[in-house]
């Protein structure tokens, strides 16, 4: 048994050593850009850093395009605008996006005007890939969703980064408030982080899915003037 | 108790790892067009195992090199990569649709991103290095180094089934193209972008580069890495010339080069595990040919 164990483990090592890491997390800060107030969410999956911020004020999450932060150079991530363009740079004064971290400082730059404004960001929760002690179990947090329309934006509750899909919380722009809670019950192979909802926009009808693929049967849901609520599909 | 099976394992593993030694690991793909009406070369330099996407950008209408910022990506999705003015900050985007490995062209964007002008980029492969053993290559590839006078390219080629490039020329020339020099009958490892290693040896403000042998052990007729080959570019001939004593003193140990010119070998026989002690001894450029010993130091570790 051990003897044919030692050339797996021999190869393990080697592709260990070779392929890129696995573990994923989410890390949820609110801070300013200037003097706006903003909340950020860093998602590090397989070695690619993804992110989405939103201005307090208008709650409309931006995307920042996936980058590596893995290397001392790179502590940047670019904003992108509507069409997917960077438009602005956000630069770090570490990439260590981890509760060890109470504070994270830096610059967002205007492409376009070269305008510089301090970054502030503190920490306000921490979605493992894994529980790493029972206290970390005992906390749910509203994972911001990167899509979102007009007048609403989403978040879903979980506990660990890549937890089963529950309910999605349908948010109004305008308030801030929780305006409907959409039922699920996905598993996890459903959670895509923050690219989990999609919104879409369907002859003249808003709708919100979990994409449907191996292992997940999905969900859809449609916004119901009259009802004045989404209806699943 | 190790089996032969095992040790078979261990062969295994060890003719991998030491062929990947004398190859480059990602495949490197080579476009020219235009970017508007401006001439350009691409060198888009893919990485497998990260899913990301590197490379070079050179203008030959300006003689300028750009760096693209490594980027994520997967096989046959657009590609969005910054072109950086500086290692802090981009100046332009490429925006690339769909994009293949080895692609044969590209038709896509450049984004000025201050003033947010949008340029039409078409590019045709010129040339492609795969890693996979199975293919062959045989092509003209462009070594980046941003600043001086110089651009440089190594031709190198690979017969199917055969481990590790062969570079066997490298051309250089100055930004404007006007030929400097032409060194031929080489037979050195193919390192894809990464096969010159640019420093100024001798400090004297003109960079050189080092270069990775190939050699045939004589009993298994193997390939091998020999010590390093230095050229170094001689003022009085106009051109760069393989400098013996600098690569005598690198055969001797891990050299390290210091802006003013100042060599510091750090001798293999020169660390004493039990004092735990480095010796470190530095030389200096008394004349183009000539190295002298300055002084030694000790390191402690």
């Amino acid at each position: 048994m051990q003897s044919s164990l030692l050339p797996a483990a021999l190869i393990a090592i080697v592709l260990a050593a070779t392929s890129a890491q696995s573990l994923a997390s989410h890390a949820i800060y609110q801070g300013s850009i200037g003097k706006s107030p903003v909340t950020l969410v860093i998602e590090h999956t397989n070695g690619v850093t993804r992110g989405i911020y939103s201005y307090d004020r208008y709650r409309t999450p931006i995307r920042l395009k996936p980058t590596f932060l893995n290397t001392p150079m790179r502590k940047a991530m670019d904003e992108l605008d509507p069409e997917g363009l960077p438009v602005a740079r956000l630069h770090f004064n570490t990439t260590n996006f981890y509760p060890n971290t109470p504070l994270i400082s830096g610059t967002w730059t205007d492409y376009r005007s070269g305008r510089s404004l301090p970054l502030t960001l503190k920490p306000q929760g921490f979605l493992e890939d894994f529980l790493r002690d029972e206290r970390s179990g005992t906390q749910t947090h509203s994972l911001l969703q990167a899509e979102s329309s007009e007048r609403f934006y989403f978040q879903i509750p979980m506990m660990l980064s890549y937890d089963a899909i529950g309910a999605i919380e349908v948010m109004d722009k305008a308030t801030g408030k929780r305006v409907q809670v959409l039922a699920l019950s996905l598993p996890n192979i459903c959670n895509r982080g923050i690219n989990t909802v999609r919104v879409e926009q369907q002859d003249e009808h808003l709708h919100v899915h979990v994409d449907k693929r191996q292992h997940c049967a999905g969900a859809s849901f449609k916004w119901d003037d009259d009802e004045r609520r989404f209806l699943q599909l | 108790m190790i089996q032969i099976r095992h040790v078979r394992v261990l062969v295994w593993l060890s003719c991998v790892l030491s062929g990947s030694a004398l190859a480059h690991a990602k495949p490197v793909s080579v476009y020219a067009g235009t970017i508007g009406n401006e001439p350009v070369e691409l060198v888009l330099i893919h990485d497998d195992q990260r899913n990301a996407i590197s490379g070079h950008l050179f203008d030959q209408g300006t003689g300028r090199y750009l760096t693209l910022e490594e980027t994520p990506h997967e096989e046959g999705d657009n590609l969005l990569i910054n072109l950086m003015s500086n290692p802090r900050m981009p100046g332009a985007a490429l925006l690339l649709p769909g994009l293949q490995t080895a692609q044969g062209n590209l038709e896509g964007q450049h984004l000025d991103l201050q003033s947010r002008h949008l340029q039409a980029l078409k590019l045709k492969r010129v040339g492609y290095f795969p890693t996979d053993v199975r293919e062959s290559y045989d092509g003209v590839l462009l070594q980046p180094y941003a600043d001086g006078d110089f651009v440089f390219r190594v031709h190198a080629r690979r017969a199917s089934g055969v481990h590790g490039g062969q570079v066997f020329r490298i051309d250089v020339t100055r930004r404007d193209g006007t030929p400097v020099q032409v060194l031929e009958e080489l037979d050195l490892v193919f390192f894809g972008s990464e096969t010159l290693h640019f420093a100024d040896f001798d400090g004297d403000g003109i960079i050189d580069f080092r270069v990775t042998p190939r050699l045939r052990r004589q009993s298994d007729n193997a390939l091998l890495s020999g010590n390093f080959r230095y050229y170094l570019y001689r003022h009085d001939q106009g051109g760069y010339r393989r400098h013996t004593a600098l690569e005598a003193l690198g055969a001797q140990g891990p050299l390290r080069v210091a802006p003013n010119g100042v060599i510091s070998l750090r001798p293999d026989k020169g660390v004493d595990y039990r004092a735990g002690t480095i010796e470190w001894q530095h030389y200096r450029f008394t004349a183009a040919d000539t190295l002298e010993l300055e002084h030694t130091s000790q390191e402690n570790f």
